[in-house]
């Protein structure tokens, strides 16, 4: 049975070459990339030339000159916000990318304490610091595992849940290099790879986290 | 003269802030309030600027602090397809995203779709179903069935041309003639 985090969350971050302006939550109306009343609704934050930031409900979208980010906290709307990236950019088709990140964060509560510190010293063993260090105590641990093909990596981030006491925070960033700088790519990437990669992400910090079951 | 300068410089500095539109509430980014929901950042840091060059750049960044007015907690999640619209009812296969394996035919009222979802509810469209609890900021727990038809651009004719193309190159790589 798989761990269910307390927080689970998910985004997609697009690097390339962005205008800003246009995406207002109108743009997504007319496009019916989303529903009239959310465009509404939408608690919009900035619209400039360099930086655009609004949020519905169910997504909060930020893009700058050369970074798009879409991200939810809720799992119901993984899929959504996949499709609201494929919509957006399928329209979008002369947009250069470069790199695509398909992310998601996890915060798991633990039973005890005492299974927290277990989890820290499985992942960080404390031995090596002992005789130069005090009291030494996991913050950040970063693992990656390069990919060949499709060009990119892995990325994981272990630390203390800041949100969930006492938690165990794990950010998974599956990064991909866009070849060519074709849209087309970054779009079937997307599209064939976001469910495996969500679940991949999950199956990392459950193989993790069950190491101190 | 100094206070002239200072007092033209003031209005200059306003007139640019005044062609942006920002909204009042929103409150200028700090360190402490970047990724207060989803992420998991320090409150305070002393690590060395990424500008000295001693870490390198992330290429991707996570974004920053998202509060929804609710949280979702799934319980289960469905992806179906609509094979039928007759009346009131819309007739779909659904797949249980909780159980691999699990796929089921329905039958459910048009009233379960949100009004503004009802004109994408034809024959093939692929919707998402969740079931679970809403946890909305004042501590009340809803339970909810929720209905979201998937938004996708039709396809351009060039996405058909393409298509086909690849079909055909497959077609003949296979052997297979018509």
């Amino acid at each position: 049975m798989p761990l269910i985090p307390e927080i689970d969350g998910s985004s997609i971050v697009v690097l390339g070459s962005f205008n800003p302006a246009i995406f207002h939550p109108l743009w997504f109306k007319i496009n019916q990339l989303i529903r009239p009343e959310e465009a509404d609704s939408a608690k919009l934050e900035v619209t400039h030339p360099a930086v655009s930031i609004f949020s519905l409900e169910w997504f909060k979208l930020q893009v700058e000159m050369e970074r798009f980010v879409v991200e939810t906290t809720d799992k119901a709307n993984f899929g959504p916000i996949s499709d609201l990236v494929l919509g957006t950019f399928s329209i979008l088709d002369h947009t250069p990318v470069r790199a695509l990140g398909m992310n998601r964060v996890m915060h798991f509560k633990m039973d005890s304490r005492e299974k927290w510190h277990a989890f820290g010293h499985m992942i960080a063993p404390k031995d090596v610091w002992h005789g130069i260090m005090e009291r030494p105590g996991l913050q950040s641990l970063t693992m990656e595992d390069p990919r060949d093909d499709p060009l990119g990596f892995t990325r994981v981030r272990i630390e203390p849940s800041k949100q969930v006491d006492p938690g165990i925070f794990i950010e998974v960033n599956n990064h991909y290099e866009i070849e060519d700088n074709n849209i087309q790519n970054m779009l079937n990437i997307l599209k064939g790879s976001w469910k495996e990669v969500l679940l991949k992400s999950e199956s990392i910090a459950n193989h993790l986290i069950k190491k101190v079951e | 003269m100094m206070r002239d300068l200072a007092t033209r410089f003031v209005a200059e500095q306003s007139k640019e802030v005044s062609e942006y539109f920002v909204d009042k509430d929103v409150k200028p980014i700090k360190e402490e309030n970047v990724g207060q929901v989803s992420g998991n950042v320090l409150a305070i840091s002393t690590e060395a600027p990424a500008s000295l060059g001693l870490t390198a750049p992330p290429v991707v960044i996570l974004p920053g602090p998202f509060k929804p007015r609710h949280r979702f907690k799934v319980l289960q999640q469905f992806e179906g397809t609509v094979l039928e619209i007759s009346g009131d009812e819309c007739r779909a296969h659904i797949r249980d995203l909780t159980r691999p394996g699990f796929v089921e035919e329905i039958t459910f009222s048009i009233e379960e779709i949100s009004e503004s979802d009802r004109e994408l509810a034809v024959l093939g469209a692929v919707f998402y179903w969740d079931i679970g609890y809403q946890d909305r900021i004042d501590g009340q727990r809803l339970r909810v069935s929720a209905i979201r038809f998937r938004r996708i651009p039709m396809w351009k004719e060039k996405d058909l041309v393409s298509s086909r193309r690849e079909a055909e190159s497959l077609s003949e790589s296979l052997g297979w003639k018509r």
